[in-house]
């Protein structure tokens, strides 16, 4: 599994890269800025997007080469062939997140308030593992693109319902604001959900991967 | 002799076309060649060897262990040659030797060096910059650099010059110098297996029609050229396979001798695998 992970890493090379210096960029700029809320959701944001382009670009990767072909053919099993993928996806998220945390050092030193931006991080992680738990079994069930758009359209389908449920009247600020006074339960359900869907993910797509043929 | 890749019943349905039942074994130190029309179940082959596909019955054992008790374990012993190249373009045979050395248990980034040296493989060249005979020679350098057993090879030398073939040919030889080794091959050019192979296997429509040493079909089938009355008083049953052209009547007969003795006034030339692929695949085959 080594040599899996060591592939999608020299795939991700020139990639990751640009990833490190558009990062670097990025927070010359927003040292410059004085508003060190809006620079934490942007940079947060920034990050978020670079993590899941990545996990997509070593997947699409695979199938132009049609290394499956050739995966298939090695000493390895479904399980360690499809861990090298979340594990990648790991990596890529806790690269993300301490680069993040590095630039809200600044911030950080300054006001003394720590809580905020890891708070931000955590949220980050969270909604990170929760994308990858939907993304790679729908990219190895339909290939990297149409799981790309069948995210994009499911992500559509989410805040559709959101916003009907807003519509209707739903009392959703209300849950929201109960969820943040009862700040114990919201710290179980934002580590247990990601973390449960993740590993639930994780045995799905073993299956799926364990289905396909070449 | 120890069997090196044994298959027994193997069969797999696909919506449009079903390897029948398939029994086949193949010797330590041998290379057989599997030849076949497209579509005659070659790759199907291939693939259910390699665990690539499910399969509908029958059983694999590969150096005496069953292939679905440790798959992972068996192809650690196995080298693969697709048809085409399977690597990554941006990659480098530098990067594939990191990669394939934390993959392999054998593999040896010397032999590797020694095979992309001698196939004269730059190591730090891009992939997308190989022309396809490289592509094709980086392929069974890989194949061979983790000390497989067993060689599995996909339609390798197809568009490959004489030169590039030959030497894959050579490499292919000197692999399975002692019995411990084999060579699967899958192949259209049947030059290439008149060469180097010591057994053949002849798939039609994915039910397997012979598997005999190559010597013996070279040596003992024959096709007996005569006119269609001519062909209407003979035994058909002397005949595997028979083809009626413009001006003549091939047939193809399993003993070339016996079939000079006993029909002394036609033409019998000798039958080279072509022929005899051709005459399985598109003349009427004795039931």
């Amino acid at each position: 599994m080594k040599g899996l992970i060591r592939k999608d890493l020299l795939l991700l090379a020139k990639a990751l890269k640009a990833f490190l210096l558009f990062a670097v960029v990025f927070g010359v700029i927003s040292l410059s800025q004085s508003n060190s809320e809006e620079v934490s959701s942007a940079l947060g944001g920034y990050f978020f997007t670079m993590i899941v382009l990545i996990q997509i670009f070593t997947l699409s990767a695979d199938e132009q080469a049609r290394w499956l072909r050739m995966e298939k053919a090695l000493p390895i099993t479904p399980y360690q062939a499809v861990l090298s993928k979340y594990l990648m996806s790991l990596l890529g998220i806790v690269i993300g997140m301490v680069l993040f945390i590095a630039f809200c050092l600044r911030d950080i030193l300054k006001t003394g308030n720590f809580l905020e931006p890891l708070y931000i991080a955590a949220g980050l992680i969270g909604a990170a593992l929760l994308l990858s738990a939907i993304e790679f079994p729908l990219s190895y069930r339909f290939g990297s693109n149409s799981g790309r758009f069948l995210f994009f359209g499911l992500a559509i389908v989410v805040v559709g319902l959101v916003w009907a449920a807003q519509t209707v009247g739903l009392p959703l600020e209300n849950i929201v604001n109960w969820l943040v006074q009862n700040q114990n339960l919201l710290i179980a359900l934002g580590v247990s959900i990601p973390v449960l869907a993740i590993v639930g993910s994780y045995f799905l797509s073993v299956h799926i991967y364990r289905q396909k043929e070449w | 002799m120890n069997t090196i890749l044994r298959l027994k019943g193997v069969t797999r349905r696909f919506d449009s076309f079903t390897l029948q039942p398939l029994d086949l074994e193949v010797p330590g130190g041998a290379i057989m060649g599997l030849i076949g029309e497209n579509g005659a179940g070659k790759t199907t082959t291939l693939r259910l060897i390699l665990g690539a596909i499910h399969r509908d019955g029958g059983n694999i054992t590969v150096f005496g262990k069953d292939l679905d008790a440790q798959p992972a374990h068996i192809r650690e012993e196995i080298g693969v040659v697709f048809d085409e190249c399977c690597f990554h373009e941006s990659m480098t045979p530098k990067n594939l030797d990191m990669v394939f050395k934390g993959i392999y248990q054998n593999w040896s980034s010397s032999a590797f060096e020694r095979y992309c040296h001698s196939l004269k493989l730059p190591m730090k060249k891009k992939i997308k910059d190989f022309s396809r005979g490289m592509k094709m020679k980086l392929s069974i350098a890989t194949a061979l650099a983790h000390a497989p057993r067993l060689l599995l090879l996909d339609e390798a030398t197809s568009g490959l010059d004489p030169v590039v073939r030959d030497d894959v040919l050579e490499l292919l030889q000197e692999f399975v110098s002692d019995e411990e080794h084999s060579v699967l091959f899958s192949s259209h050019i049947t030059e290439d297996l008149e060469k180097i192979a010591d057994y053949v296997a002849y798939l039609h429509r994915g039910r397997l029609q012979f598997v005999r040493s190559k010597d013996e079909l070279l040596y003992e089938y024959g096709i007996v050229k005569c006119g269609k009355s001519e062909f209407e008083r003979m035994d058909a049953s002397d005949f595997a396979a028979w083809r009626e052209n413009a001006y003549e009547i091939q047939a193809l007969t399993e003993n070339r001798e016996a079939a000079r003795r006993k029909y002394p006034n036609c033409v019998i030339d000798r039958a080279g695998l072509e022929d005899i692929m051709l005459l399985y695949s598109k003349g009427n085959v004795r039931r």
